[in-house]
């Protein structure tokens, strides 16, 4: 299995976790390919609705930057997961700006799909999704019954629904991570 | 009175979000004082909460599933600032190029979340559908006309404190989910609904490559 991982976390912030997230994902090496890409190091830019992807360039981004190799990641792995904290209520900005740039991999043409129109995906490995929320503990239930949607909206463009979690991680729980991780 | 609006397009002064806004502060005549401000400079986004209003208006597009990252980075700023906000009242108008609204439910869900958490009040959530393309709308067509009449009528609105009124809500809302006939058609005949998109790539010269892998 190719298991791509992108961290927003800064290095500052949730070291703890953060350290023990790596653990879990070196775990998964023994087994399968794991790419681990760290926001805070890379270039990139948000999108700017350009539709360059869309309509101008076919499948290819208006920027060159390091969202390139996040995208080769994607486009060959099984599971993409988003790794954040929450701000202001939700995945913070720098996860959403890459989730963003993910358009570049779906065709601006639709489908119908439970009764929606959504993207068609661009090719032909369509990795199901997951989001690992850091330092949220004692989250609020309105709070996870958005992200649960919100993750589930994501899907039914980028893999036509076909698998994504939700999970606020704790510490001392890398093992049930990894568990949840090969088992979308 | 004092009205801050906030237009979150990605595409800036060149986006569909800034007819409504413009259409809005159209409405408003000269009865409230009005900053208008673009946030897809995040740089300036301490400056523009800086300027503090009664009233807030927030416009932007649907964008993957949620609001565009500048639009997010400055919630981030105001949750920081959350003071300025508390019990203000702000009215928030996403648009979205799919017709159908419900693919919009979700982010006005995190809107009135959003705004608990900072303790504003969310007046409204205008949504509207097939919004792409308002921009290039001919300023004597009857749809133009019609957002404008509508936007003139949120404006009133906010100057008498009101939620937004339901004609209004109605008229831009246009469905909830695609109806059955068209359900119907567009399961079968996906290539009528997405012939836009064809004639677009063919304008740019890349019809040939409408289905390239480059990251393959």
């Amino acid at each position: 299995m190719i298991i791509t991982m992108v961290n927003g976390i800064a290095e500052n912030q949730y070291p703890d976790e953060s350290n023990e997230i790596v653990s879990a994902a070196e775990s998964l090496k023994t087994e399968h390919q794991v790419n681990l890409f760290n926001l805070n190091k890379l270039d990139v830019h948000p999108c700017s609705g350009c539709w360059t992807c869309w309509i101008k360039e076919p499948g290819r981004c208006v920027y060159d930057d390091d969202m390139t190799d996040i995208y080769r990641s994607t486009v060959k792995s099984d599971v993409l997961i988003w790794i954040s904290q929450i701000k202001a209520g939700f995945v913070q900005s720098d996860i959403r700006m890459a989730t963003e740039r993910m358009f570049a991999l779906l065709l601006p043409h639709m489908m119908e799909l439970n009764g929606e129109m959504h993207h068609i995906p661009r090719y032909e490995k369509q990795p199901k999704l997951g989001l690992v929320i850091v330092g949220e503990s004692e989250h609020d239930l309105e709070q996870e019954e958005i992200l649960k949607e919100y993750m589930y909206r994501l899907s039914l463009n980028f893999n036509k629904a076909s698998g994504n979690f939700v999970h606020y991680f704790e510490l001392g729980k890398g093992k049930e991570l990894a568990d949840e991780i090969i088992n979308l | 009175m004092k009205l801050s609006i906030y237009n979150g397009s990605p595409r800036g002064s060149s986006s569909n979000s800034d007819v409504f806004s413009d259409l809005l502060a159209e409405g408003m005549g000269n009865s409230i004082e009005i900053s208008k401000y673009y946030l897809k400079d995040t740089a300036k986004h301490q400056q523009i909460i800086n300027d503090v209003s009664d009233c807030y208006f927030v416009v932007f597009p649907l964008y993957a599933d949620l609001a565009p990252y500048a639009v997010k980075v400055f919630f981030e700023k105001m949750e920081e600032n959350k003071e300025i906000y508390s019990g203000k009242p702000i009215y928030f108008f996403i648009h979205s190029g799919f017709p159908e609204a419900k693919q919009s439910r979700l982010l006005e869900r995190y809107l009135k979340y959003f705004c608990k958490i900072i303790g504003a009040e969310c007046k409204s959530v205008c949504i509207m559908g097939n919004s792409e393309g308002v921009r290039h709308l001919n300023r004597t067509s009857k749809r133009y006309n019609r957002i404008k009449f509508y936007m003139h009528s949120f404006a009133q609105d906010i100057i008498n404190d009101r939620q937004f009124n339901e004609e209004g809500i109605r008229f831009f809302h246009m469905m909830e989910t695609l109806p059955k006939p068209v359900l119907f058609i567009f399961r079968h005949f996906p290539s009528i609904f997405n012939k836009g998109f064809d004639i677009m790539i063919k304008k740019k010269g890349a019809y040939e490559k409408r289905f390239d892998k480059p990251y393959a």
